[in-house]
């Protein structure tokens, strides 16, 4: 279960997030939607513990997860060891992980031999073979084109349906938080506060 | 192979940059005609190989060459754990930054003389004193290259909570390598030259002492012949375990 309730969150003297608050159960994915630079990256910060300066209360679990915007690899390591030495998996663990994927044959490339979107789907394996209790997700498919982004949008689909997990999903883009989400959420105005989605 | 065929072409330009250097000193020593100003290849290599047969060369090659690594030993250490903390820790930055500009614009010469009179006339003092001279530039080349960490890399680690020693060796270190090798390849070279000051002004063996006693008798060709042997040693060590290092450490970049 998450349990957020930020009061404030500030940068600087800029305060960006008002009062946000959502609670999240396991297996459920909450979607954030609203347009660039509103502040949806410094809220899944703020849960992922990678700031820890704001006015609130966030309970996660423990044991998290992130698909960054870019797929923020390794460069000198294979995509074998992108999984087993970020998470610590085994060597089999982390196979299967990539056949999830589809990189099961390109396990001992290194990232930069590795086309953008296998970069994004090793990301992918990065976070699913965490095996996490909470899962992050900052807007992965940026900067994909169409085909990609509907390639990138299935497998999240299966990935997430074969596992029971409390995700938080950023996004620019309704149509792919429509795909994904079991609850969608806009953050808007600032500083930012959370409000129903248009229809 | 367009790995291999670019390294046979700069093996060949290396070969080919070193004999115009030994050319260029053959053309001097010829054109300059006076052997106790500028011996020539030709003077000098029989020298060399007479030291060598005596064993003279080797015994204080082997001293030298002791010191050379003692000193970069402690030097890459201490310069990469203190270059670490000014890089990542603004505090600390702020706190040491007087002490390394004092410690950078510190002569040699005063160093190696206050060692020897504060430590003594020995080993200690010797490898102290070069330490000290080099610790100083590898702490400014590594604090600048933890500034330029990439930071997504280290949300990575955070997020997916490496251990400590697992964000050092694999995110850490690897990004710090060419800084780590720029720092390496210049601080060898630096150190040798003041192991020399600090052989010639206070020990009783080494090429520094070698060269002390041959420029007291005006033997420019023994101290040629000492100097380039052990120039030639560091080519050695620079083509037998600094490039291979390098070449290792940046495969990634070429797969």
């Amino acid at each position: 279960m998450i349990s957020v309730s930020i009061d404030s969150k500030s940068i600087g003297d800029t305060k960006v997030l008002g009062r946000v608050s959502f609670e999240i159960s396991e297996g459920e994915t909450l979607a954030v939607v609203g347009p660039s630079g509103v502040g949806k990256t410094t809220l899944l910060r703020v849960l992922a513990g990678l700031d820890t300066e704001f006015e609130g209360q966030v309970q996660v679990p423990e044991h998290c997860a992130m698909v960054f915007q870019e797929p923020a690899l390794l460069p000198w390591r294979s995509a074998l060891q992108n999984l087993t030495l970020v998470n610590g998996v085994s060597d089999a663990a982390a196979r299967a992980a990539l056949g999830e994927v589809g990189l099961r044959d390109l396990a001992n490339r290194f990232p930069g031999q590795l086309s953008l979107g296998q970069r994004r789907r090793l990301s992918l394996a990065r976070a699913f073979s965490a095996a996490p209790d909470m899962l992050l997700m900052d807007e992965p498919f940026v900067s994909l084109d169409a085909p990609l982004v509907e390639e990138m949008l299935e497998l999240t689909e299966s990935l997430l349906a074969s596992r029971s997990i409390a995700t938080v999903f950023v996004s620019h883009a309704m149509e792919e938080a429509q795909r994904l989400a079991t609850r969608i959420v806009r953050l808007t105005g600032s500083p930012a506060v959370f409000e129903d989605p248009a229809p | 192979m367009k790995w291999a065929a670019d390294r046979s072409g700069s093996i060949a330009v290396t070969a080919t940059s070193i004999l115009a250097m030994v050319l260029g000193w053959w053309a001097l020593a010829l054109i300059n005609g006076d052997p106790t100003v500028l011996p020539g290849p030709w003077r000098v290599l029989p020298l060399v190989g007479a030291e060598l047969a005596s064993g003279d060369l080797i015994h204080h090659l082997a001293a030298t060459l002791r010191r050379v690594a003692l000193a970069f030993v402690i030097a890459m250490s201490v310069g990469i754990a203190v270059g670490l903390l000014m890089g990542s820790n603004q505090g600390a930055d702020q706190w040491l930054d007087p002490w390394l500009i004092a410690f950078l614009n510190l002569p040699a010469l005063v160093t190696i003389v206050l060692c020897y009179l504060w430590i003594g006339l020995n080993e200690v003092a010797a490898v102290t004193a070069v330490a000290i001279n080099k610790i100083p530039t590898v702490v400014v080349t590594i604090r600048e290259g933890t500034r330029a960490l990439d930071r997504q890399l280290s949300d990575v680690a955070t997020v997916f909570r490496m251990s400590r020693w697992i964000r050092f060796r694999h995110v850490v270190l690897p990004q710090l390598g060419p800084y780590i090798a720029s720092a390496g390849r210049s601080g060898i070279s630096l150190i040798w030259k003041i192991v020399l000051v600090v052989e010639f002004l206070g020990r009783s063996d080494g090429i520094g002492f070698k060269i002390h006693l041959y420029f007291q008798l005006f033997d420019v060709g023994m101290v040629l012949a000492y100097a380039l042997s052990f120039v030639v040693v560091m080519l050695v060590i620079e083509a037998l375990f600094l490039r291979p290092w390098e070449a290792h450490a940046a495969r990634w970049r070429h797969a």
